[in-house]
């Protein structure tokens, strides 16, 4: 990157983590900005216009939820939400409410960095999201030619896998809600329906076709009561 | 044992043209009686025992004094007089006017009334000991039907039907507030019918105010209401509804009075040992509680000790420290911090186990998948032990929560963690038992456990035998234990018999998923 790091504006009110952030952060060449409140959160969103929000779900004066949310209806830079809340409940719910992705405290700073990355990548490549293809290790997925290749020898996809497998590839780097993938998929009825197990199903076979050990995926992991994350970066 | 007298239950029993019949028939059996008497005096006769008539006659007022109703009985004695009078008294074959012939018939007529005043009144008595035996019997499977009811709820449910049964009607535990006369129930009778009658609303009320049972009429039927207890302003009545009964419209009354007693009993005894469960529970969260925290003081501090001491020597000593040294230092503090936050999940998860919070989402799973979460980090959970998976791509889809039995694979590998050699393999398996459950095994080739460990393992608060180099506070596999329960399924763990140690835990099946919409083998190829 050119010029000055992408400016993250980091929402959280206890001190000790924003100056952790704020250190990691600022090692990896971001600008950073922290707000210790929902309200200076969104009015310093919209004085500076950062490149990437993170946003911690406990703040003093508001939900961070309602953050995610408010920040979501006029802004299109990536959010992060960064919360001690790890019941699967409250990370379905921010990313219901808009942010782009969840990381669980505690955390690596690895991890934290590899998440920022994915986000801004998905940011840079606009609003349209229809990202075509695909490529990790020796793992090629072209969703306009319909084509996959694995360490150079052509996977064969039935329609179904294909559709998933196209919704993942849009959304690569990404959890993708199983709700959304159902919908995606199986459309409306099957989102209202409770059959979650479709998804598993269909998942189980793409990691035989696609993974070294369907056991152990490197590449389609599951997030536990959330969703699925077609990882981009192992 | 239960004894009915004979007579009211024919009457109850027969149809319409049998009670004309019954009716008739002590009469017939009087005269019939007189008839035979008459025929055996005579043939005494004729064989030479003059003078035996009255007695016979006697003999045959007595018996039918003793069987027959008063009226029939007096009936046979007129007509032994008469009889005796006409047949055997000369002028024979005359009508009685002698003066011995009104002296016989004084005597008859007596004979026949204290026969059959003696025998009314024992029948009174016997019907009165029937009746008595029957309360007997009634209170007595009240009683049992009691002592079998634990819980106030259950106590109530059971007063219901026992009492019910015993009045041979239907019986109700109803609530009356004092102040403003409500009448709330508390148990409906067996077939849930619309809740207590205006009879039986009005009956629980004014029982509410008196100590003894109060009746009431209530068309064909009888309302006996009998307070139970008292207090803060409510009262608890058991009510009961009979069919009135003809020749005993109280029946129900002394049973009721002697249920109430006893449901007064059970219920206090249920309040009591509710108490006592509440006290034991105290002291059992007391005793888990200090244990806790001897626990916490120990496994808490020990990687805080770590990392505080790490992350001193980093910050103070840093930048003369060796380029490894300082990255070894930093993983220090890593790893223990790992385990920090896995203890602190347990922790909390043991508490909502607990409480019973956890809600289990139960799902269908490929159980590949959720070993494949964990086998994912099992470098960190597993550090310098090979993990070996072994779970066959054809299993069946299970119904779990992913995340909770994650959460017991996990915890599991870092069991064998800390109870295994570096270098040494775990193992985690599955199979499919049958077709109503899967087995999930972890392996590994630590120490084993002694026999008596076998369920003392999965106690909150549990160590390892060997004290030294033990990790954890002991929580991992109760909470294991939790999670697994309330799938349904059992945990347990052995030693193998080639060392080391086996944790088996076995998820129920129920039904099947409903398989997803066909789909083509194969997707056509090339440009869309």
């Amino acid at each position: 990157m050119t010029g000055p790091g992408p400016l993250a504006l980091v929402v959280e009110d206890e001190p000790a983590m924003a100056r952790l952030l704020a250190s990691i952060l600022g090692s990896a060449g971001y600008r950073t900005f922290v707000v210790a409140t929902g309200r200076d959160a969104l009015a310093q969103a919209a004085t500076r216009a950062p490149d990437v929000v993170l946003v911690d779900l406990g703040l003093p004066d508001r939900d961070g939820i309602d953050v995610v949310r408010a920040l979501r209806a006029w802004m299109r830079a990536p959010i992060l939400v960064v919360s001690a809340r790890g019941q699967e409940q409250d990370k379905v719910a921010a990313l219901d409410a808009g942010a782009d992705d969840y990381l669980t405290k505690p955390f690596g700073a690895g991890e934290l960095l590899a998440r920022l990355r994915v986000a801004l990548r998905h940011a840079a490549r606009g609003p349209s999201g229809d990202v075509a293809t695909f490529a990790a290790g020796d793992l090629h997925v072209d969703v306009e030619r319909r084509e996959v290749r694995r360490g150079g020898t052509d996977v064969h996809l039935t329609p179904t896998e294909w559709k998933l497998l196209a919704v993942l590839v849009r959304h690569a780097g990404h959890v993708v809600l199983q709700r959304d993938l159902l919908r995606e998929v199986w459309g409306k009825a099957a989102e209202a329906q409770g059959v979650g197990h479709y998804l598993r199903i269909y998942v189980a076979a793409l990691r035989r076709k696609l993974e070294d050990e369907p056991a152990q995926p490197r590449w389609l992991v599951t997030e536990p009561g959330v969703g699925y994350r077609l990882r981009d970066e192992a | 044992m239960r004894r009915d007298p004979p007579a009211p239950r024919e009457t109850r029993a027969s149809g319409g043209a049998r009670p004309r019949a019954a009716a008739v028939a002590p009469w017939a059996a009087a005269a019939a009686a007189m008839v035979a008497a008459t025929a055996l005096a005579w043939a005494a006769e004729h064989a030479g025992l003059p003078g035996t008539a009255p007695l016979v006659y006697v003999v045959a007022i007595v018996l039918g004094a003793a069987r027959l109703p008063q009226r029939a009985a007096l009936l046979g004695a007129m007509l032994a007089v008469v009889a005796n009078a006409y047949v055997f008294v000369p002028p024979r074959f005359a009508f009685p006017t002698q003066p011995q012939d009104f002296f016989t018939a004084t005597v008859f007529l007596a004979v026949a009334l204290v026969v059959s005043s003696l025998t009314s009144r024992l029948r009174t008595v016997a019907d009165l000991a029937d009746r008595r035996a029957r309360h007997a019997e009634a209170l007595r499977a009240v009683a049992q039907a009691l002592g079998d009811a634990e819980h106030e709820p259950d106590v109530v449910r059971a007063a219901a039907e026992a009492v019910g049964a015993a009045v041979g009607g239907t019986a109700r535990v109803v609530r009356v507030d004092v102040a403003s006369g409500v009448v709330s129930p508390e148990s409906a009778p067996a077939d849930a019918d619309a809740g207590p009658t205006d009879a039986e609303r009005a009956a629980a009320r004014d029982a509410t105010a008196s100590r003894a049972p109060v009746v009431r009429a209530d068309g064909a039927t009888t309302v006996v209401a009998a307070r139970v207890a008292r207090r803060e302003g409510t009262a608890r009545v058991l009510v009961a509804r009979t069919p009135r009964a003809a020749a005993h419209p109280d029946e129900p009354l002394p049973v009721l009075e002697s249920a109430a007693a006893l449901v007064r009993e059970a219920l206090e005894r249920a309040r009591l040992a509710e108490l006592a469960r509440r006290a034991e529970v105290e002291s059992r969260t007391e005793r888990t509680r200090s244990a806790l925290l001897r626990s916490v003081s120990h496994d808490l501090r020990t990687p805080l000790a770590v990392v505080l001491g790490a992350a001193t020597h980093l910050a103070d000593r840093g930048a003369s420290l060796p380029e490894a040294q300082r990255t070894a230092l930093a993983r220090e503090i890593e790893r223990e911090a790992d385990r920090l936050n896995r203890l602190v999940g347990n922790l909390l998860s043991m508490t909502r186990l607990d409480a019973g919070a956890v809600r289990v989402a139960k799902e269908w799973q490929p159980l590949e998948e959720v070993v494949g979460a964990v086998a994912a980090r099992a470098d960190r959970l597993l550090p310098g032990r090979p993990l070996v998976v072994d779970v066959p791509s054809d299993l069946p889809l299970v119904p779990l929560d992913a995340v909770l039995v994650e959460q017991v694979l996990i915890n599991l590998l870092e069991n064998a963690a800390t109870h295994t050699p570096a270098g040494s393999e775990v193992v985690v398996r599955a199979r499919a038992a049958g077709p109503t459950a899967v087995v999930v095994e972890v392996l590994d080739r630590g120490s084993g456990l002694a026999p008596d460990e076998r369920e003392a393992v999965f106690e909150p608060f549990r160590r390892g035998r060997d004290g030294e180099g033990r990790k954890g506070v002991g929580l991992g596999l109760a909470v294991c234990r939790g999670i697994v329960q309330a799938h349904g399924g059992t945990i347990s763990a052995e030693s193998r018999p080639d060392g080391g140690a086996v944790f088996r835990f076995t998820l129920p099946i129920e039904g099947a998923p409903p398989a997803p919409p066909m789909d083509a083998p194969d997707a056509p190829r090339g440009p869309a």
